[in-house]
C-alpha cells in the first residue's frame, strides 16, 4: 500500500492531519493547564522540610481502583485528587486510575484483595462499597478493618420540595394533606437515612424506586412527577439551587453530619434544620432510640465519609506515612481542586470515623434489615 | 430564547471553535473515533475510556471538540467491518449489515461504502442542525415526556421494529420476549433482587449489551464464512471508481438521506430508547414506506443510505438528554458526562442559558466538523480496505475472531464476558439455521430493562390512571398503526442477516 498509488484525497487528508497534529502539539492559548494523568507531574520547587518519603526517588505509578465505570462521582473525585497527591510524594511518581466496576462495587473492591500489598495500590470506595460491607454480605470479601485510610471526603444531602405543594418549612411536611411523592433509585442504597427518617418522622410520603439516576429523577422532579426530593450538595448546587432561586422548589431540611456522637447541622446550609431536629420540634421528644442511632449510623456510613482512599494495612508502614502525609499537605490544594464547600478528611479525624464504620453494633444492624424488610419487602443481606 | 441572543452565541461559539489548536483537538478525536470504529465490535464506550484521562484540566472547548468528534464518527467508520465484513462494527450498526454486506458479497463494496459514508456526511450535519434548532425548545421537550410516555415509547419501539419479521411474525414475538428475558438477569431495577445470576457476581450487573450483540452476530457470521471456504466476495473486486457511483446514489435518494436523518436526533432524544434500536426503527420505517421492497435484505442500496443517515444524526440528539439533564442516553454517553464534570461544566439547566450556549453550539460545531473529516477520511481508506473482501476466509476468519473475542471481553474484563459470548453466540447460531430472527431477541434485550424500569415507575406512581393519559393513548395508537402496517404488508423472505 503505497502512498504514491492513492488517490489525492487521501493525500491531501494525510497532510492535513499532519499539519494539525503539529499544530496541536504547538498548542493555543487555550491549552496551557492541560493535565494528564499519565504525563509527569508538573515541576515543584521541593517543599522545605520534606523528608525523603518511601517513594522519594523512585519512579513508579501507583494503582487507583476505582470500582466503578469511568465518569462517576467517585471515578471523578479520583482523577481530580490523584494528580495532586501524586506531586507531594515524589518527582517521578504517578498514579494511574483503574476502573473495575461491577457488581454495584464489590468486584473491584474484592478485586483490590489480590493486589500486591507493596505500597503501589490503593482503593477508592464509597458508599456503594461501604454498604455491603456492614450488611456483611457475602460476596463482599473485604473489611474496612484490613484497610488504612489515607484521605476522606464527605458530602451533604439536602431535601426540598416543589413549591407548589405549599410547603415552606420542614415542619410543614408533616402537615402536608395528601401524599408526596418522593423519586428514588432504590430502597437499599443512599437514600436509606432519609426514608428512615421520613418515616420516624410521620412525613406523608410514597417513595416511588426505579429511576435510573440523578438526572432522570431531576426531571421528574421538575415534572411534576415527584413533589419531594433529595440530593447531595455538590448536585444540589449545581442544578436545582437553580430551581429554589427562582421559587419553583423550597429547600425543606439536610441529612446533617455526625459529630461526636449528635448529628449537627450541615456547615453547607446552616440555616436548614437536619431531620432529627425535625423530630425534636414537632413531636418535643429527643431523637433517640434505635431508630434514630441507626440513622446516625448510617450518616456516618454515607455523608461524613461519602468517599475513602484506602491502603492495606499490610503495606509497608513507610508507604503508608508517606501517603498520609502527603495528603495532609496537600490538602490545601486538594480542597481547591475538588470544590465542596466541605472540608477533606486526614488523620485522626478519618481515622476516628472509619473506626465507627468498623464497629456497628448489631442491633443497628438488626433494626435496618428489619425496617427495609418490613417496609419494602427487601433483603438486605 | 430569543433569535437574537442565538444567533450571537452562535457567532462566538465559531470564532471560539476555529482556533486552529481547538480543531486540531476535534480531529484528534476524530481520529481516535475512526480507529475505534474500525475494529470490529469496540465501539464509543472504548474510545470515550481512551480519552477520558487526557480530558482532565482541559480547557472546555477543546476537551468537547474531542470527546464529541470521537462519538461522531464511530458510527461512520463502523461501515467497514459491517459491510466488508458482515459483523457489526459497533453494537447498534447491525442494520447496515442487512443490506450492505450482501451488496458487497456482490462486488458491489465500493459501492456501498461511498454511499454509506455520503449518508453519514450528510446525516451528522443535519443531526448537528437539528440539535442547534432543538435547543430553544429542548428542556420542555423533554420535560413534556413523563414516565408513562417513556413506556410507550419502548413499545413503540418494539412494534416499530416488528416490520422486520413480516414472514415470521410468531417467532419474533418469541424471540423478542426471549430478549426481554435476558434482559432480567441481574438486579432489577428498583430493589437489590437478584435475578437468574446463580450466584456468579459477574452476572449481577446482567450481560453487557456488546456481549449479545457481537455474540449473537459476529458468532454465526463468521462460522458461516469459515464453512463456505470462498471469499466475501465471489466477485473480483471493483475499483473504487465505484464509490463515486455510491455517492451519486446517495445523492438521488437526498430525500430518504433527509427523513432518515431527521428521525435520528427525534429518536435519540428519548432518554433510554438507546441508540442501538434507531438504525431498527430507521430501517423498519423505511421498508414500509417504500415501493419497491423486494430487494430489502438482499442489497437494496437505500437500506444502506437510510440507516447510516440516522445512526450519524443521533448523536446529536442523544446529547440532549445528556447535556441538558445528566441523563445519560448509552454507555459512551455516560463517560462524556464525567469528562464533562472534570472539565469542570456542569449538564443541566444552565447549558441552555446565555452563559452555556457557546459551550452546547461549540457541540454543534465539533459535530459537523468531525462528520465531515471523518467521511472523506474513510472514503480515502475504501480502496484498500475492500481488498478484505477478497482475501482468503481461512487467514482472515482466525483473525477477526481473536479481535472480535477481545472486543467482547472489554466490556468488563472477566472470563464472564468469554463464556456470555460464546453462549449467545451459541444460540444465535441455532437460530440461524432454524431460520429464527435475531434482531428482535436484542431489541428485546435492549428495551427490556428501560421497558421493565418505566413500567414499575408508572404503576407505582399513577396506579392505573396513567392509561388514560393522552399522550400514552397517541403512542398506543401509532404502536397499533405501526403492528397493522405491518401485518398487512407482503412477507418479506426470511434474511439471514435479521
Amino acid at each position: 500500500m503505497r502512498l504514491q498509488g492513492q488517490s489525492s484525497t487521501f493525500r491531501t487528508l494525510v497532510a492535513v492531519s499532519a499539519i494539525a497534529v503539529v499544530i496541536a502539539a504547538c498548542g493555543g492559548a487555550a491549552d496551557t493547564d492541560e493535565q494528564s494523568v499519565a504525563a509527569p507531574p508538573p515541576q515543584q520547587p521541593e517543599e522545605p522540610g520534606v523528608e525523603p518519603g518511601f517513594y522519594e526517588g523512585t519512579r513508579a505509578t501507583i494503582e487507583a481502583i476505582v470500582p466503578f465505570s469511568p465518569g462517576g462521582g467517585t471515578d471523578v473525585m479520583a482523577r481530580t485528587i490523584t494528580p495532586i497527591m501524586a506531586q507531594y510524594l515524589g518527582d517521578r511518581i504517578t498514579f494511574q486510575v483503574e476502573n473495575i466496576p461491577g457488581a454495584g462495587s464489590i468486584l473491584g473492591a474484592n478485586q483490590y484483595l489480590t493486589r500486591p500489598k507493596d505500597g503501589f495500590h490503593v482503593l477508592m470506595t464509597s458508599a456503594s462499597t461501604t454498604m455491603p460491607f456492614i450488611f456483611g454480605v457475602e460476596e463482599a470479601l473485604y473489611d474496612y478493618s484490613d484497610f488504612v485510610p489515607i484521605i476522606g471526603w464527605p458530602a451533604g444531602a439536602i431535601q426540598y420540595v416543589r413549591a407548589d405543594t405549599g410547603i415552606k418549612t420542614g415542619a410543614d411536611l408533616l402537615a402536608y394533606d395528601g401524599v408526596l411523592n418522593y423519586a428514588g433509585v432504590s430502597p437499599t442504597g443512599g437514600e436509606l437515612p432519609r426514608l428512615l427518617a421520613f418515616h420516624l418522622l410521620g412525613v406523608p410520603f410514597a417513595p416511588i424506586f426505579g429511576y435510573g439516576g440523578r438526572g432522570a429523577i431531576q426531571a421528574a422532579f421538575e415534572q411534576g412527577e415527584a413533589d419531594l426530593d433529595s440530593q447531595t450538595t455538590e448536585a444540589f448546587l449545581a442544578g436545582t439551587a437553580r430551581l429554589v432561586e427562582s421559587g419553583d422548589a423550597v429547600a425543606v431540611s439536610t441529612h446533617g453530619f455526625l459529630r461526636d456522637g449528635k448529628i449537627v447541622r450541615d456547615p453547607a446550609f446552616p440555616d436548614l434544620p437536619t431531620l432529627p431536629e425535625l423530630y425534636e420540634e414537632t413531636t418535643g421528644r429527643p431523637a433517640a432510640g434505635p431508630g434514630w442511632s441507626a440513622y446516625a449510623t448510617l450518616i456516618l456510613a454515607l455523608n461524613n465519609l461519602q468517599g475513602v482512599m484506602w491502603i492495606h494495612k499490610d503495606a509497608p508502614p513507610e508507604a503508608i506515612q508517606a501517603l498520609q502525609s502527603a495528603a495532609l499537605k496537600a490538602l490545601p490544594e486538594l480542597e481547591e481542586a475538588v470544590n465542596l464547600p466541605y472540608t477533606l478528611l486526614v488523620g485522626d479525624e478519618l481515622q476516628g470515623f472509619v473506626d465507627g464504620l468498623a464497629n456497628v453494633s448489631p442491633e443497628v444492624i438488626d433494626y435496618l434489615v428489619g425496617f427495609v424488610g418490613e417496609i419494602y419487602g427487601e433483603d438486605l443481606s | 430564547m430569543e433569535g437574537k441572543i442565538m444567533f450571537e452565541a452562535a457567532i462566538e461559539a465559531t470564532s471560539l471553535v476555529f482556533v486552529p489548536s481547538r480543531i486540531a483537538w476535534i480531529l484528534v478525536g476524530t481520529t481516535v473515533g475512526l480507529l475505534v470504529g474500525l475494529f470490529p465490535g469496540l465501539g464509543g464506550m472504548v474510545g470515550m475510556s481512551i480519552l477520558l484521562p487526557f480530558v482532565y484540566g482541559m480547557d472546555p472547548i477543546s476537551g468537547i471538540g474531542m470527546l464529541v468528534g470521537m462519538m461522531a464518527v464511530t458510527q461512520t467508520s463502523d461501515t467497514f467491518s459491517c459491510v466488508l465484513l458482515g459483523i457489526p462494527g459497533t453494537v447498534g450498526s447491525q442494520a447496515t449489515v442487512v443490506d450492505g454486506y450482501p451488496l458487497a458479497r456482490q462486488g458491489q463494496a465500493g459501492r456501498a461504502l461511498g454511499a454509506a459514508f455520503a449518508a453519514s456526511i450528510a446525516g451528522g450535519i443535519i443531526g448537528a442542525v437539528v440539535l442547534l434548532l432543538i435547543i430553544p425548545i429542548a428542556r420542555p421537550l423533554v420535560l413534556s415526556f413523563n414516565t408513562p410516555d417513556l413506556f410507550m415509547l419502548t413499545i413503540l419501539g418494539l412494534c416499530l421494529v416488528g416490520v422486520l419479521t413480516r414472514g415470521n411474525a410468531l417467532k419474533g414475538v418469541l424471540a423478542g420476549l426471549l430478549g426481554m428475558l435476558a434482559s432480567t438477569i441481574g438486579m432489577a431495577p428498583a430493589s437489590p433482587s437478584l435475578r437468574f445470576t446463580f450466584g456468579e457476581l459477574y452476572l449481577m450487573d446482567g450481560v453487557p449489551l456488546a456481549v449479545v450483540a457481537l455474540g449473537m452476530f459476529a458468532v454465526p457470521e463468521l462460522i458461516a464464512l469459515i464453512a463456505t471456504r470462498e471469499s466475501i466476495s465471489r466477485i473480483p473486486i471493483s475499483e473504487v471508481g465505484r464509490l463515486r457511483e455510491g455517492v451519486r446514489d446517495a445523492w438521488r435518494h437526498k430525500g430518504l438521506v433527509a427523513r432518515s436523518g431527521a428521525y435520528g436526533p427525534m429518536l435519540g432524544m428519548i432518554p433510554g430508547v438507546g441508540g442501538s434500536i434507531i438504525d431498527w426503527v430507521v430501517y423498519g420505517i423505511t421498508i414500509n414506506t417504500s415501493k419497491n421492497k423486494d430487494n430489502f435484505g438482499k442489497g437494496d442500496i437505500r437500506g444502506v443510505i437510510a440507516v447510516e443517515s440516522a445512526n450519524n444524526s443521533k448523536e446529536g440528539g442523544q446529547l440532549v438528554p445528556t447535556m441538558l439533564f445528566g441523563i445519560p442516553g448509552s454507555g459512551t454517553t455516560a463517560i462524556m458526562l464525567g469528562g464533562l464534570i472534570l472539565m469542570g461544566i456542569q449538564p443541566g439547566p444552565a447549558m441552555v442559558e446565555p452563559e452555556g450556549l457557546p459551550i452546547l453550539l461549540s457541540i454543534v460545531w465539533s459535530l459537523v466538523i468531525a462528520n465531515v473529516f471523518g467521511g472523506l477520511a474513510c472514503m480515502s481508506m475504501t480502496g484498500p480496505l475492500s481488498k478484505l473482501t477478497t482475501v482468503n476466509p481461512g487467514k482472515l476468519v482466525p483473525i477477526l475472531f481473536v479481535l472480535v473475542v477481545l472486543a467482547a471481553y472489554q466490556s468488563s474484563r472477566h472470563w464472564g464476558d468469554i463464556v456470555a459470548f460464546f453462549a449467545f453466540g451459541a444460540i444465535a447460531l441455532v437460530m440461524r439455521e432454524f431460520g429464527w430472527p435475531r434482531v428482535p431477541l436484542l431489541i428485546g434485550f435492549v428495551l427490556g430493562q428501560a421497558a421493565e424500569r418505566y413500567l414499575y415507575i408508572s404503576m407505582g406512581r399513577y396506579g392505573l390512571s396513567w392509561l388514560g393519559q393522552t399522550s400514552v393513548i397517541v403512542i398506543t395508537l401509532l404502536s397499533i398503526l405501526a403492528v397493522v402496517v405491518a401485518a398487512r404488508g407482503k412477507p418479506i423472505e426470511a434474511v439471514d442477516s435479521i
